[in-house]
């Protein structure tokens, strides 16, 4: 340990004092810690930060979570979730048994053996009935690399079936449509290390405070080093995150896509664009033809400021100055998630993100960079690249790629043309195809659901509670929810501190979590789950990771994955688990060798190692001229060029209407967990956010007679929810805001929203609906911490 | 300041550190919290504790009360170092005087230099 004079002093001065009153000082102070057995490395089980934890082991039970201070995503830094996680893990309600639901509706405690049975004689009834596509799967962002890989191969390799989805379809497709239109590879080009390094963040449609807590704790720290670093924040409401801005710049729900322009238009104006950097890596393009700047000023010429302050409610000058900030500060960082994926114009917001980066040079650079903040903790490692969705494969290309799927099923050991080239249904889709036996109309009859709740977390849930009802349905769970209230089979299943394995975060970074106990009763891990469905249904040799040893099947499946996808510009072929093990903060990829540090930054010359990577460049007929210091190298005309896209304005598809005079708008809070089913089992958490509830501006409720605690009925078109009224300044007049955690079906917010996708990534609108308010009464105390503890309750 | 002084001091907030360590065992929550968050009651009855942490780094954070606190049932009046050690677990083990509790020298809820002024 280095030691300067200075802290020398103040430890012998601590040494003397302390002798004084009686306390010897152990060299190493982790006495004074938690008392555990050991620490064992992982991951957090919650949002996309990736935050890496150490997790406490006393007497065969997690007692105890610590951040690791040698992580590169937190520096040893936790939320409350993160922390506290451990207390679910042993809840009375934790799932102990496969069970069976009886003809009197409830369920029945069966063997793993006789459930796997019924489940697999029932595939198999249903694939020999209504076709292989007749048994759906839907996963989540939230499994492990290992087990959406193995559900993947299973249902495409296996089944031959691409009814294949997963709930980062309802987050993050559009973030993976912005980053493949615009650069033609999925995923960010930079890293969280670039706040660190950046003069101007860009927040919009982020909380970030409360979403991703410890990616804002990095922002602030760099705010408070760097008071001259400009924090701009874009958002219908004045979140916590804005506490540290220097700029608010409100907008309507769905209408920023003009601000975006608007803020292309003044960087012209002024001759604040790159024009060196914009003719040697970007083309101008509509999708169809390319055009020149003349052209991209001329589209651009009607989005002046104080126009789109009449369309948009965000004042002209906050434009200017955002602008003028973004553009000229050096280095500039833009940070979104849900705010600009959950609308029906997604993709269209990704891209107008990129152009302003695109347009300013700002990017490729440390410090610059367009950052898409991944919602879930393993939507970009397990969905994202192990290809876990209806349209994609292994390495995040499509399905219907014939030479890519040639390749699949060379790797996958399966006759040429096995696999399916037509893409499955998207998540929407597929819950409005599904449905029972009787019903001519809904070709999926089946579906096996794994580390998901979409019977509380679609949108318009009243149009797809009857499909999941009379479908035969099967969930992995650790808790009863609102979708094993729908279910058939209940399979108990592990939770990540039982049964370890990978997970990749938004900033391409893949940790491994070792196996830390034993599950709980007879849950079992999701992989095992998968392998022996496989198994049973005689395709063990597809899936033979099914012994009992959980972190030696895990392993062959990374393998196997690392391997088939080690030519992609994702390859993570350096990524061994012997390596994830001994690393203490994981790997970036591309990381194509085992002596590879993992990249920092992609497309740059020297940071990038796909530049060198021969294997990569054969597979995909890449070359790449020696003269160019950053090269987009998926850009499918071959020019390395990314697309500055002519994106026309376009609304939310729902806006308010004589009828429905406000926007809905919804989200997270910094305690609760998506639909709430961890989370609200943790008394700490559920003290802090008991329930759902109404953020509404004062002067909308002083018009309607409403006042803190009132319970208001919130009505859209398509369903209602009754909630209590929280009156706050933090939403501008006209937008209202519920979070979206609590399973209490009065206020189930989901019957509200919108259902209507965007048309590239089939992303649903989640966050704009218009809505209509009644005051129902006066306040009731709501505090109920509501959760669903009875698995044989009705829905 | 001379050594001597320093020593003094920091003798003194050792043994304030035992003494509260010693109180503080087995703290309980003195109200029956009902179904309240810890904010709904101490923004007003402790206002300026209240007020000290919302613009602290923990404020900022989201380290709201519950975290370090408790709930009512493990309510603690001043955190053990294990739940400091959730974030803090280089400072745990650097610490040299791992007997005394975290929350002996960072005084209440001030913590550290963060100030919500330093951000306008």
């Amino acid at each position: 340990m280095s030691i300067s004079r200075r802290n020398f002093l103040k430890v012998s001065v601590a040494t003397a004092a302390a002798a004084s009153v009686g306390i010897s000082l152990p060299k190493k102070a982790e006495a004074a810690g938690a008392d555990v057995d050991k620490w064992v490395k992982g991951a957090c089980r919650f949002c996309g930060t990736g935050c890496c934890v150490y997790i406490g082991v006393k007497e065969g039970k997690v007692i105890a979570i610590k951040g690791n201070p040698e992580a590169k995503t937190n520096f040893g830094f936790l939320c409350v979730k993160g922390f506290l996680a451990y207390k679910c893990m042993y809840h009375p309600d934790r799932l102990k048994d496969t069970m069976i639901r009886q003809k009197d509706g409830t369920f029945q405690k069966v063997s793993w053996d006789k459930a796997l049975k019924h489940v697999t004689d029932k595939f198999k009834s249903l694939h020999s009935k209504y076709g292989k596509d007749a048994v759906a799967y839907y996963g989540s962002g939230q499994a492990m690399t290992e087990e959406s890989y193995t559900f993947n191969k299973l249902f495409k390799g296996g089944f031959r079936s691409n009814m294949v989805e997963g709930n980062p379809r309802l987050c993050m497709a559009s973030a993976v449509g912005g980053y493949i239109s615009t650069f033609g590879s999925d995923e960010p080009v930079g890293s969280y290390a670039d706040i660190e390094y950046s003069k101007c963040i860009f927040l919009v449609g982020s909380n970030t405070s409360e979403c991703h807590p410890i990616i804002f704790r990095r922002i602030m720290r760099h705010k408070l080093k760097n008071p001259d670093v400009k924090i701009i924040v874009c958002e219908p409401r004045k979140t916590s995150t804005a506490k540290i801005a220097d700029l608010w710049l409100p907008v309507d729900p769905g209408t920023d896509l003009a601000v975006f322009h608007s803020m292309a238009k003044v960087i012209f104006d002024n001759n604040w664009h790159d024009e060196k950097f914009m003719n040697e890596n970007a083309r101008i393009t509509n999708g169809k033809e390319t055009f020149d700047l003349a052209a991209y000023k001329e589209f651009l010429k009607d989005f002046t400021p104080e126009k789109v302050e009449k369309l948009t409610r965000c004042p002209a000058e906050n434009i200017r100055k955002a602008a003028e900030w973004f553009a000229t500060s050096g280095a500039s960082m833009s940070l979104w998630t849900m705010g600009l994926n959950q609308r029906t114009k997604g993709v269209w917001a990704n891209n107008l993100m990129h152009n302003l980066h695109l347009i300013t040079g700002n990017i490729c650079k440390p410090g610059a960079d367009p950052f898409s903040l991944t919602g879930q903790p393993n939507a970009c490692g397990g969905v994202r690249e192990t290809g876990t969705l209806c349209h994609l494969l292994p390495g995040t290309k499509p399905v219907a790629n014939s030479k890519w799927r040639a390749h699949i099923e060379k790797e996958w050991e399966l006759a040429s043309g096995t696999i399916d080239p037509k893409p499955g249904f998207h998540t929407m889709k597929m819950f409005d195809s599904l449905g029972g036996e009787e019903s001519a109309d809904k070709p999926i009859k089946g579906m096996i659901t794994c580390t998901t709740n979409p019977a509380q977390s679609l949108p318009n849930l009243n149009k797809y509670i009857k499909g999941m009802q009379d479908s035969f349905l099967v969930v992995i769970d650790i808790f009863p929810t609102r979708t094993t209230q729908l279910a058939d089979v209940v399979l108990p299943a592990a939770f990540i501190y039982e049964k370890g394995g990978v997970y990749g975060c938004s900033e391409r970074r893949s940790q491994l979590t070792e196996k830390c106990v034993e599950p709980v009763g007879n849950a079992k891990p999701d992989a095992w789950i998968a392998a022996q469905i496989a198994k049973y249904m005689g395709l063990e040799k597809l899936i033979p990771w099914n012994s009992d040893d959980q972190m030696k099947n895990n392993e062959m499946a990374w393998a196997e994955y690392i391997r088939v996808t080690k030519d992609t510009d994702h390859t993570l072929e350096g990524a061994t688990y012997d390596r994830l093990k001994r690393e203490p903060a994981g790997l970036q990829w591309p990381c194509p060798s085992t002596d590879h540090p993992g990249t920092y930054k992609r497309y740059v010359r020297g940071m990038d190692p796909m530049f060198e990577h021969a294997g990569f460049k054969a597979k995909f007929g890449v070359t790449m001229p020696t003269d160019r210091a950053s090269y987009f190298y998926m850009d499918k005309k071959g020019e390395g060029k990314a697309n500055i896209w002519l994106r026309p304005y376009a609304g939310p598809a729902e806006a308010p209407s004589a009828e429905y005079p406000f926007y809905l708008t919804t989200g997270r809070v910094i305690e609760q967990w998506h639909t709430g089913t961890m989370t609200m089992r943790i008394p700490e958490i559920a003290r802090a956010h008991p329930n759902g509830y109404l953020e509404i501006h004062p002067d909308d409720a002083k018009k309607y007679g409403i006042v803190a605690g009132d319970m208001v009925e919130v009505t859209s078109i398509r369903g209602k929810s009754v909630l209590p009224a929280v009156v706050t300044k933090a939403s501008l007049p006209g937008i209202l805001f519920v979070p979206m955690h609590d399973q209490q079906m009065d206020r189930m917010i989901n019957f509200v929203c919108n259902d209507a996708v965007d048309p590239g990534s089939k992303e649903p609108e989640f966050k704009i609906a218009a809505v209509q308010i009644k005051k129902i009464s006066g306040p009731v105390n709501v505090a109920d911490k509501y959760i669903i503890s009875d698995i044989n309750s009705s829905f | 300041m001379k050594t001597s002084k320093k020593i003094f001091i920091m003798v003194f907030i050792l043994a304030i550190g035992a003494i509260s360590f010693a109180a503080f065992a087995g703290s309980k929550h003195p109200e029956d919290m009902g179904s309240k968050d810890c904010a709904e009651c101490h923004a007003d009855v402790t206002p300026d504790v209240f007020k000290q942490w919302e613009e602290s780094a923990h404020g900022f954070t989201g380290v709201k009360c519950q975290v370090c606190h408790g709930d009512e049932v493990n309510f603690v009046k001043s955190p053990e170092n294990a739940t400091c050690e959730g974030c803090h677990a280089k400072q745990i083990d650097n610490n040299q005087v791992p007997q005394a509790r975290c929350a002996s020298c960072h005084i209440t809820h001030n913590f550290t230099v963060h100030k919500v002024h330093q951000y306008k």
